[in-house]
């Protein structure tokens, strides 16, 4: 007989095809069969149903009721903080009608518990349309209500989210003291804050944090390295011969197509023997 | 023993290998749930910080390449490309393949868009059928128009495939819309995953019932007619149950036709859609995994992003559910039956030790066990060879499963974006959570069956979707 010896393949279904059998064991045990089966006692197999059922049941009534409490509690918080936000968006108007910095101070003070997260909100929402003189008001504003401070306090919590979320509010305030603790986050971060964090430096703008941007180029995985150049276009030209240095040393990264659009965006000679 | 006695012994071990059967297909499913839940809440945690914009603006975000295959689509084409023309992304195309249509979708589309003709072109990387015309528009600078030969859906997009320019292209169903973030939602699992991710799926959402203008869903509701509102429990238990589940185990073999995600070079490398498949999305997912794992490249990802992003319109008729049905499950079957090799086969990882294997027992071949279930059940129980009271019991647990399950896939849809606003909506949803246990599952059950059927004996038809059209459905909501 000619027996050849079987592929790894097929084992691994063998197993699958035992552990199948394996599981339906407990019908085979019942060999001999119970031939009385309307016997006054009660059968495990009805039980078990009878117990899922009961587990079930309250399964669905409990989810049933755990989704209408987060419907609810998410109406009655999004209507409230609407309702709040609309109370401290005068402070916005009064920023672009250039009012004394005192009744600005004023209108977004916080009077109720919970009330600095909504001023936090509308000045951040403000802040991503505003630019000029009531930007840099903004940031004072942010300043003196101790958020940015706050914010900065968060990037040590233990909620990677809470960290993620502070990083990207310091970006967008384009908080220069947050500088220093952003590129400690960068080495000691998971990629995906990490990449937030480079994000905020590039918004903040401070060229002295692009080399930075190298060193975290050498421990990021390189799908990732293309995102990081894009991020490094935010702070203009001044990137530009550090992306160049980037595209350079992780040439095979970067598909043609990007490295194209990358060169027009460093506005050089495609023909560049070096790239 | 008896011939009775062996009758009633077989009844039993059916009974049993049921029940077995049944508690392993729902721990999976409510397994998967849990994983979903938990997957979930990270996306949308990690969406407040997403840095979206940056995506969409930055010039070293890959370009895309919209498909919209369209064969007498005359209806709604002009909303669909209207709607895709005015998405929120930095650089892409739209590519509109005209697939030998009669009913004047050509003509609708040069009236709209001003098309003038640009080449012939001569045959491209990948064979299709003849393609007559290529048309660009007057209008919108990134819109082009293909008009060939009837060829199916495959065919059609493969077309497209030929003449997109850019990394990535994305098909979509020519009756449906996506939302105006989409294309950077389901890009940004490419650009901000640190493995390669070659494809990404995201949710189809039902719009009958909601209101539509200018080609986009402004207010989310529910439709009246029962059909498609059992349709859209079962695309939240679907898609944010399972598809979500499998995604995180890197598991995902259907990305849906209506939207998708994928790495033009990859597909171009594979042949493009296999024509004279019927479940060419579903066929396209399998075959590059497949080239994944046989270059030697495991560290890729088929993302699943649980945003909604694409808006459908469902079937409102009998007749149309149950082709498009028995389409479904027959091109299931198909693509399980061409890729069997991936079956327990821990090359694949996930995919061949978890992935197939679910789909294969569950949602391939299970539907001839379930309807082995409820015909054992039902003789046993006409012959009083069963308990009536463990059926009844059986029933009842079947049917809060089922609602548990479908209640799970409606909280998921309550946290992601663009939730049903009403608790009236809800109420209805949850209603018909519970009554799709009497009636439509038996009705979807009895629709695979028939897919199998088919698959087994070779027959069937491709099947249209007869379109209402979405903009029609504004005229009734107002």
């Amino acid at each position: 007989m000619n027996w050849k010896p079987r592929s790894n393949l097929f084992w691994h279904r063998l197993a699958a095809l035992g552990f199948l059998l394996l599981i339906s064991l407990p019908a085979y045990a019942q060999f001999p069969p119970e031939v009385d089966i309307h016997g006054s006692s009660m059968r495990s197999s009805l039980m078990f149903v009878i117990y899922l059922c009961f587990l079930l049941f309250w399964g669905v009534v409990l989810l049933a009721i755990y989704v209408f409490a987060l419907k609810t509690y998410y109406r009655m918080r999004r209507a409230y903080r609407e309702q709040r936000k609309k109370h401290f968006q005068q402070g916005i108007e009064l920023v672009l009608m250039e009012e004394p910095f005192d009744a600005i101070m004023k209108a977004f003070e916080p009077q109720r518990p919970g009330d600095l997260d909504i001023v936090q909100e509308v000045i951040l929402d403000s802040m991503r349309f505003i630019t000029g003189p009531p930007f840099e008001i903004m940031k004072k504003v942010s300043h003196r209500l101790g958020i940015i401070d706050r914010n900065i306090s968060f990037l040590g919590s233990f909620d990677r989210h809470k960290r993620a979320h502070a990083v990207e509010t310091l970006g967008v305030m384009q908080a220069t003291q947050a500088i220093i603790p952003l590129l400690e986050m960068l080495s000691t971060e998971t990629n995906d804050i990490k990449l937030v964090a480079l994000r905020s430096l590039a918004i903040i703008k401070d060229p002295r944090a692009l080399p930075y941007f190298h060193h975290t180029a050498k421990n990021l995985p390189p799908p990732l390295l293309p995102r990081l150049a894009s991020i490094m276009l935010e702070f203009g030209p001044a990137a530009h011969p550090h992306l160049h240095k980037l595209v350079t040393a992780h040439r095979s990264v970067f598909p043609q197509l990007m490295l194209e659009e990358l060169l027009r965006e460093l506005a050089t000679d495609l023909k560049r023997p070096d790239l | 023993m008896s011939v009775a006695e062996f009758y009633h012994w077989g009844t039993r071990v059916t009974e049993v290998i049921l029940v077995w059967y049944f508690f392993l297909l729902n721990a999976i499913y409510l397994g998967l749930a849990f994983i979903a839940f938990r997957v979930i809440s990270k996306h949308l945690l990690r969406n407040v910080y997403g840095g979206f914009e940056n995506i969409s603006k930055s010039p070293l975000t890959p370009a895309i390449t919209v498909l919209v295959p369209a064969h007498n689509e005359a209806v709604g084409i002009c909303t669909t490309v209207n709607n895709l023309l005015h998405l929120d992304f930095m650089r892409f195309e739209v590519i509109v393949i005209n697939d030998g249509s009669t009913d004047g979708t050509l003509d609708e589309l040069k009236k709209a868009f001003r098309l003038t003709p640009i080449s012939i072109p001569g045959q491209g990387a990948l064979k299709t059928e003849q393609v007559r015309t290529v048309y660009h528009s007057a209008t919108n600078h990134n819109l082009v128009v293909v008009d060939k030969r009837n060829g199916g859906k495959s065919d059609a997009l493969n077309a497209g495939l030929n003449i997109a320019r850019y990394p990535y292209f994305c098909t979509i169903d020519a009756d449906a819309m996506l939302e105006p973030d989409a294309l950077q939602r389901v890009i940004r699992p490419v650009v901000e995953s640190p493995v390669r991710v070659i494809a990404v799926g995201g949710i189809v959402r039902i719009a009958n019932g909601c209101r539509i203008e200018k080609g986009r869903v402004t207010d989310v509701d529910l439709p009246w007619a029962p059909l498609p509102i059992f349709q859209v429990v079962e695309y939240f238990r679907a898609f944010l149950c399972g598809r979500t589940g499998l995604s995180s185990a890197n598991a995902l073999m259907i990305i849906s036709g209506a939207f998708g995600l994928f790495e033009s070079s990859l597909v171009m490398e594979i042949g493009g859609y296999r024509v004279g498949t019927v479940g060419e999305d579903m066929d396209l997912v399998t075959r590059l995994h497949d080239l994944m794992v046989k270059k030697g490249e495991r560290d890729y990802r088929i993302e699943f992003v649980p945003d909604p992003v694409c808006w459908t319109e469902a079937p409102t008729t009998m007749r149309v559910l149950m082709r498009q049905r028995r389409r479904w499950q027959k091109g299931l079957l198909e693509v399980l039956a061409d890729n069997s090799h991936m079956c327990f086969n821990p090359r694949y990882g996930w995919l061949g030790m978890f992935g197939y294997p679910f789909l294969l027992v569950f949602e391939g071949w299970g539907i001839l066990l379930e309807t082995l279930g409820y015909a054992v059940f039902l003789a046993g129980w006409w012959l009083d060879a069963i308990q009536s009271d463990f059926m009844f019991a059986f029933f009842i647990c079947a049917m809060l499963t089922g609602t548990l399950l479908s209640l799970t896939g409606i909280m998921l849809g309550e946290m992601t974006p663009r939730e049903y606003p009403k608790y009236g909506q809800w109420l209805r949803l949850i209603a018909y959570a519970v009554l799709e246990n009497f009636g439509y599952r038996q009705m979807i059950s009895y629709l695979r069956l028939a897919g199998t059927m088919d698959f087994l004996l070779g027959r069937g038809e491709w099947g249209r979707m007869e379109r209402e059209g979405l903009t029609r459905k504004k005229a009734h909501a107002a």
